[in-house]
Parts: C-alpha cells; sequence; structure tokens
C-alpha cells in the first residue's frame, strides 16, 4: 500500500510539473506564431524576396556586439517588449523597423557583409532609413504606419547625450517618419484613428517645434531636409 | 441602491470623458492642409500569387541627371521621367516597345557617411503603360561609389598601429548618380497577380 502511494505521489508531481512545462510552452508557440504572422504578412507584402525568420525568446534583452538581424537575418522578439505593444500596428512597427535593416544587410558586395558592416558603422542613418521603409511595409501589409509612432513615443528614450550616442532621439525620428506619412500616406493622418491615444497626444505635445518646421516647409514650399530636434 | 451607483459610477466616466476631451491637443498641421481633402486608403497588397517564376527585364534610361547631393540633388518625393531604352518582349511580343516613357518618384535618399559609405538613391511608384504595379519589383536604387570595399581592408591592417586604423574613419563614400546615359533594370513578373 505505501508502495502503491508513493508512486501515485510521484505520479501526480510528475503530471503536474508537464503541465506547468506544457502551459508555458503554449504560451511560447501561441507568442511565436503571433510574431510569424505578422512578421511574414510584411515580408509576403512587400515582395522581400530575402530570407529572413522570426524568433520568441521568453527571455530579456542583453546588449551584445553580434547583431543578429544583420548578421545572421534572425529578428528576435524579447519577451520584455510585450510591455510596449498595445496592438498589431504596434506589433508591425517593431518587426517592419527590423526587416528593413535586415532586407537592407542582403544588399550589395560580399553577400552584403559590406552592407551590414555599413549598417553598424552609421547606425543613425540607417535608423532612420529603416523607419522610412518600416512605414511603406506596414502600409503594404495593411497596418496603420502611425503605429510606428506611438511605439516609439513611448517605447525610445531621449538620451541626454543624443549627439554622441548611436541613436537618433526618439522625437527626431518621430518627426521623420510624420513627415513620411504626411508626404506619402496622408489618408492615415487625415483619418486618424490614433487621434485620441494618449501616446499618440503625448506625441503631438512633444512634437510641436518639429511640426512647426514641417509647417514652414509646407508653407514656403521648400525641399530642403529639416533638421529636427 | 445598484442603480443609483451604477448611474454614479457612469456619469463619473463621462464627466472625465469629456475633461479629457478639453485637453486634447489638436494638430493643427492636418487640419490645416488636409482636412476638408479626399484620400483614398492605401492598397494592401494581401491577395498575392508568387507562384509564377517568369521574369522580364525592363532597361530603363533617365531623361534627366540628378544625385543624392550637389548640384543636381534629387528631393524624396521628386517626380522622375525615363524611357525604356530597348523593347521588352515576353512570350515572342513586344510588351513595351522601346521608347516608352515611365513616371516614377524618388522614394529615400541617404546621404553619403564615414568609412566610406555611398549615397544611395531609392526610386518607387513605378507607371510603365500596360503593365500593373503589383507585378514590378520596386524600388530599385542606385549607390555611390562604395569605398568601404577597400577602406575595410585598410582598417583591419592598420588597427595594430593605433590610431591609423581610426583614421579611415574620415574617408567617405560617394554620392549617388544616375545619368541618362546610365541603364537601370527594372524587373517585371508578367504573370504575378
Amino acid at each position: 500500500m505505501k508502495r502503491f502511494i508513493l508512486f501515485l505521489a510521484i505520479f501526480i508531481a510528475g503530471s503536474m510539473v508537464l503541465a506547468v512545462d506544457d502551459a508555458a510552452l503554449l504560451k511560447e508557440k501561441s507568442c511565436q506564431q503571433y510574431i510569424n504572422e505578422i512578421g511574414t504578412t510584411i515580408l509576403n507584402a512587400n515582395k522581400i524576396d530575402k530570407h529572413i525568420i522570426f524568433t520568441y525568446d521568453k527571455g530579456e534583452y542583453k546588449k551584445t556586439m553580434n547583431d543578429p538581424t544583420i548578421t545572421k537575418r534572425q529578428i528576435i522578439f524579447y519577451n520584455e517588449y510585450f510591455k510596449y505593444i498595445d496592438n498589431d500596428d504596434e506589433m508591425a512597427a517593431f518587426l517592419a523597423h527590423q526587416i528593413s535593416r535586415a532586407a537592407k544587410s542582403f544588399s550589395g558586395e560580399w553577400g552584403g557583409f559590406v552592407s551590414s558592416a555599413q549598417i553598424k558603422f552609421a547606425p543613425k542613418k540607417y535608423e532612420i532609413f529603416a523607419d522610412k521603409r518600416a512605414v511603406d511595409y506596414m502600409v503594404n501589409a495593411g497596418y496603420n504606419p502611425i503605429g510606428l509612432i506611438t511605439l516609439l513615443n513611448k517605447s525610445r528614450p531621449q538620451n541626454v547625450l543624443d549627439k554622441l550616442v548611436f541613436h537618433n532621439p526618439p522625437t527626431r525620428r518621430m518627426a521623420i517618419v510624420y513627415e513620411y506619412i504626411y508626404n506619402n500616406y496622408p489618408y492615415y493622418l487625415a483619418n486618424n484613428v490614433y487621434f485620441d491615444n494618449i501616446n499618440y497626444q503625448n506625441f503631438l505635445l512633444n512634437s510641436v517645434e518639429n511640426r512647426a518646421k514641417l509647417k514652414e516647409k509646407i508653407k514656403t514650399g521648400s525641399t530642403k531636409r529639416i533638421k529636427y530636434d | 441602491m445598484i442603480r443609483y451607483i451604477t448611474l454614479f459610477i457612469l456619469t463619473a466616466i463621462m464627466s472625465f470623458n469629456s475633461a479629457y476631451a478639453h485637453i486634447q491637443v489638436k494638430d493643427d498641421l492636418v487640419d490645416q492642409t488636409l482636412a476638408g481633402k479626399e484620400f483614398v486608403k492605401p492598397e494592401a497588397n494581401l491577395d498575392y500569387n508568387y507562384q509564377d517564376t517568369d521574369k522580364v527585364m525592363i532597361p530603363i534610361q533617365i531623361t534627366q541627371k540628378i544625385s543624392s547631393a550637389g548640384k543636381y540633388a534629387a528631393y524624396e518625393g521628386m517626380p522622375l521621367e525615363f524611357t525604356v531604352k530597348e523593347n521588352v518582349i515576353y512570350n515572342h511580343k513586344i510588351v513595351i516597345p522601346a521608347g516608352t516613357k515611365v513616371k516614377a518618384r524618388v522614394d529615400i535618399i541617404t546621404g553619403k557617411g564615414i568609412s566610406g559609405i555611398p549615397g544611395e538613391l531609392f526610386i518607387t511608384d513605378f507607371e510603365i503603360p500596360n503593365v500593373p504595379g503589383y507585378q514590378i519589383m520596386e524600388p530599385i536604387s542606385k549607390r555611390g561609389q562604395n569605398r568601404t570595399l577597400w577602406i575595410l581592408p585598410l582598417k583591419w591592417a592598420l588597427t595594430p598601429l593605433p590610431p591609423l586604423g581610426s583614421f579611415t574613419n574620415i574617408i567617405f563614400g560617394g554620392d549617388a548618380v544616375i545619368k541618362p546615359t546610365h541603364t537601370l533594370k527594372l524587373y517585371y513578373y508578367p504573370n504575378w497577380i
């Protein structure tokens, strides 16, 4: 009898561990499927004929020298990023930005090695390129590009030393994305479903100066590039 | 009692919403320049079928010189005109005759940068008579002189002698230039739907 009870206890404990493992695995799988679905829709809708994969990582992002987006063309979505993603548009915004970097790394000499090195040498330049291209990718895949503005507004910090760091200040990035949408996809601004979104409202608040510069450019018909703050 | 509590909560939510509406930041740029205009929602490309592998090259030449910077500097959104250089033949038939005018626009411009990074011009929205846009692989791009190709090996060679390796960073790449004599290749997939 004692043996039977011991066997039963071990069996139940084992089943519980498996059930917990299954639940974690199912959650991981559903996250992976969600990322795959949006990522692959962007690839197909934009005729990106390069092999790029999407990987969900339940761990935390750790900064390393290696950037798998441009070296392995593997876009890794860390679980912690979910805290900034509120809808499909914002997920598409994150993935579209990374896809444009990955796709860029295929171009040029030595199988894209040189392009990848250039993205590393001049991250600010290619960050702006990737933002603009992400807008195109999102629109072609049926997502609202204003999701990129709201995502940037809530997720990117405004570094004190933005002249020295390797990223553009988010206020500049958002202003450039706004201008790109204004010029190429005004429908989304004229019929803005994000207008009442608190992050979009916050963008409107912190971009008053930058939008005034764009207003002046439009008024004067200038074609010069605006130096956004 | 429950009714009164529900009514109170609803009133509180409504008054909060109306108070919030007052603090909305207006987008006067949109209000002044886009309001009242009709815009068509851009069509998403979700009904694709990439089964067919037939591909036809369209050689095109620009009518006016442009570059990523300098005297002939283009700007994003700039309208462009190209001419088809040779007859484009598919299934023994001329599908696009030589001399056909093709409209397009400048898409994104990236300037030249340190470590030999070249400027790059992207061109998109090609309008070719009798060819639907979804059958064209776009955007296409033209780069300037890519000096990274020789700067990288030089940088590696000089790295053991600091700071000589870092000096290579100050070499810039070339501006992207498209002249009327340049032939750009545009690819058309006649059976894509």
